[in-house]
């Protein structure tokens, strides 16, 4: 199986050489991360992984604002000095930078809420060297998606990931208002009033995002959905032991053994189709 | 210099029509299919007919949002919808999808392409790989502060339309899923159940936190930003609320309305005519209002904690149907309760905040007086001593 495995810690890179590629976050770029690896060592990073014959991704999920272009561009131009082979973006900002410098066939497409039928990824692929299917669909069309795309496509198949992203500083501002001590370094999670998921939050540089509530976790699904497809698997809020026991169950796809490891597993919306409402809602857009 | 565009919402013809008659320059309006706000999208391709010929009559416009995000069931009938538009003289359609952009770009060639605020565009370069794309008018995500409009301004051709009053999510539009996992509403396909404004309990490394927290955001009102917006050349302002009651998209868009005029007239606004402003938006909803992203990051001001009013006000009490100039009668359809006695205000698209006492009602029907007029859609005839208009509206003044 074809697993992209986000880089926890440097010392897993010589742990997991069963794993196709690594994803990297990186200050300035990424969204959505773990760990961050600092600058200078990205290039001693990329070489180790390199020497193991796998690949490196890098996360530049980032949503950009205007004034932040300049150091984007910057980053960039330091950054194709290095062998970096794929960048999973989300902010079409980033295409129109790598358009520029021209390594658009670099880039996997990823915002988990819009890739949520095959039409829409035929004609992201057309202008990308792959896409990553949102994680808001049924398996159903999962599968009908996968089926449909002649191309291999990459699948988030272990892990938290953002349910809500806003640029605001909804921690801090909520201290303020309470006039308790600003701090958004502890680990928070909020618990809905009528309801008792646990949902973690977090606070940084990107603003505050709210994240699912349990390691959406593909296992069986993933032998129906073929081998050829890329899976990725991501470490927020998983302890490193737990992470290698979990890519070393995937990498032999004993899906099994998931259990013995004590983590709030998901299946998020596979299974709880959402459903298109004719009587009520709307988010506040047009 | 090209005049902005004053851009409102309507969940119903009859809203449609309101919005274009208190002085939007263009309405946008959900059809049955591919359109967020489900409950408000009730335009079916006669009323959009009906609509868009109402609109260009007065050298206005109409827009069809398709903004949902969609999932392959859908998609279905697409084609067939993007031609019914185009044969209707639909002006633009508002879309988040690439394959729905194709597809218009494909079959219906003569309908513009304006980008959802759903795919949260915050850069001059976004705007560029849009464009590039078949994109006439981007809307831009509600993160993107006046300071980075101003920028993207002088980086760009292509129209951009902001968001200036109404409700914001607080997540960046189309990143949002809290209603998809906390009720199996699919925010992004019209089902959104507003989970930000809900109360939430907090845990700090595990333990529990005494009060509640929240994470939804104040409406937005940017009346004082106007005068800016129109320097930098914005294309147009948008309203946002299509589940809005007539009432609120009469009083909002005019004195949107009043300000832009205004300043297009003098140059300037004073403090008076922006605070004239804001008391008359007041009059339709009691919603807590901030600045957005305009002046910077939303601080604590900018949220909604526990202490919301959010009703509509029970100001608005009927809506004039006729007058008639020989006898001073008009003809009013009743929306709330009133009462002889009450002071009351009429005001209109031409028609100036004008005050009366009401002193006799007349059922329309039974031609009998009445002391009170408690029957919503009743038609009442009530003495009126100065000229009123069709579609004028007259609201309580003190309750
Ligand atoms: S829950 Fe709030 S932020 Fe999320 S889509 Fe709905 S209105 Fe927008």
């Amino acid at each position: 199986m074809k697993l992209v495995v986000e880089l926890k810690e440097k010392s897993l890179i010589d742990k997991f050489l069963d794993v196709d590629g690594f994803i990297i976050n990186l200050e300035g770029l990424s969204c959505y991360y773990d760990e961050l690896c600092p600058m200078e060592e990205l290039e001693e990073v990329i070489k180790k992984i390199h020497q193991n014959n796998q690949k490196v991704y890098l996360n530049a999920r980032k949503i950009f604002h205007e004034n932040e272009l300049d150091n984007l561009d910057q980053l960039l131009d330091r950054l194709l000095e290095l062998e970096i082979d794929y960048y999973f973006y989300g902010d079409v900002t980033f295409y129109e930078m790598a358009c520029k410098k021209h390594f658009t066939d670099k880039l996997i497409y990823q915002v988990n809420t819009y890739m949520t039928n095959h039409l829409d990824i035929m004609v992201m692929l057309k202008e990308n060297h792959s896409v990553v299917v949102s994680t808001e669909v049924s398996f159903d069309e999962l599968k009908d998606i996968t089926n449909k795309v002649k191309e291999p496509l990459y699948i988030h198949s272990f892990g938290y990931y953002p349910i809500f992203h806003s640029r605001r500083e909804l921690i801090t501002n909520y201290q303020k208002y309470r006039q308790i001590e600003v701090d958004t370094s502890s680990n928070y999670d909020i618990v809905e009033e009528l309801r008792e998921s646990h949902y973690p939050i977090e606070q940084n540089e990107n603003g505050m995002a709210v994240y699912l509530d349990g390691a959406y976790c593909l296992a069986e699904e993933i032998k129906e959905l073929g081998l050829d497809n890329y899976y990725v698997i991501t470490s927020k809020f998983i302890e490193t032991n737990d992470f290698e026991k979990i890519v070393d169950i995937y990498n032999k796809e004993e899906f099994d053994k998931l259990p013995t490891i004590d983590i709030i597993y998901t299946k998020g919306l596979l299974y709880e189709k959402s459903k298109l409402l004719k009587k009520e809602g709307g988010a506040s857009c047009e | 210099m090209n005049k902005v565009e004053l851009l409102a919402p309507a969940g119903s013809l009859e809203k449609a029509k309101i919005a274009l008659t208190y002085g939007a320059d263009a309405v946008y309006v959900g059809g049955k299919q591919f359109s967020l706000r489900a409950r408000a999208s009730n335009f079916d391709l006669k009323d959009l007919e009906e609509l868009a010929s109402f609109a260009h009559n007065l050298n206005k416009k109409v827009y069809v949002t398709m903004n949902i995000i969609p999932h392959d069931a859908d998609l279905d009938g697409l084609d067939e919808y993007l031609k019914a538009l185009d044969a209707i003289k639909i002006d633009a359609i508002i879309t988040s999808s690439r394959y729905i952009m194709e597809r218009a770009k494909e079959v219906a060639a003569s309908l513009e392409l304006h980008l959802s605020t759903q795919m949260s565009t915050t850069t001059s370069l976004g705007i560029d790989y849009y464009h590039k794309r078949g994109v006439s008018r981007v809307v831009l995500a509600r993160e993107v502060t006046l300071c980075e409009i101003e920028q993207i301004m002088k980086k760009t051709n292509v129209e951009i339309e902001v968001f200036v009053h109404g409700g914001m999510c607080s997540s960046y539009s189309g990143h949002c899923v809290l209603s998809n996992h906390m009720t199996n509403r699919d925010a992004n396909r019209g089902g959104c159940a507003h989970s930000c404004r809900w109360n939430y309990t907090l845990y700090k490394n595990g333990e529990k936190q005494p009060m509640f927290y929240n994470i939804g955001s104040k409406d937005l009102m940017a009346l004082k930003f106007i005068p800016k917006l129109l320097d930098l050349g914005v294309a147009s302002l948008k309203i946002e609320g299509r589940m809005k009651s007539s009432y609120y998209l009469a009083v909002v868009i005019r004195s949107y309305r009043m300000l832009i005029d205004a300043y297009y007239e003098k140059g300037y606004v004073t403090e008076e005519d922006l605070k004239k402003s804001e008391i008359e938006i007041g009059k339709a909803e009691n919603r807590l209002t901030s600045n957005g992203f305009f002046e910077g990051l939303p601080k604590v001001e900018g949220g909604l904690y526990d202490d919301r009013s959010e009703h509509p006000t029970k100001e608005y009490i009927g809506w004039v149907m006729a007058y008639d100039e020989s006898t001073n009668v008009a003809l009013i359809e009743q929306r709330n309760y009133f009462k002889v006695g009450d002071e009351v205000e009429f005001f209109g698209p031409t028609l100036p905040n004008t005050k009366m006492i009401i002193d006799e009602i007349i059922d329309y029907e039974t031609k009998e007086k009445r002391e009170v007029a408690n029957h919503p859609l009743q038609l009442l005839l009530i003495k009126v001593p100065f000229k009123l208009t069709k579609d004028d509206m007259v609201r309580k003044v003190n309750i």
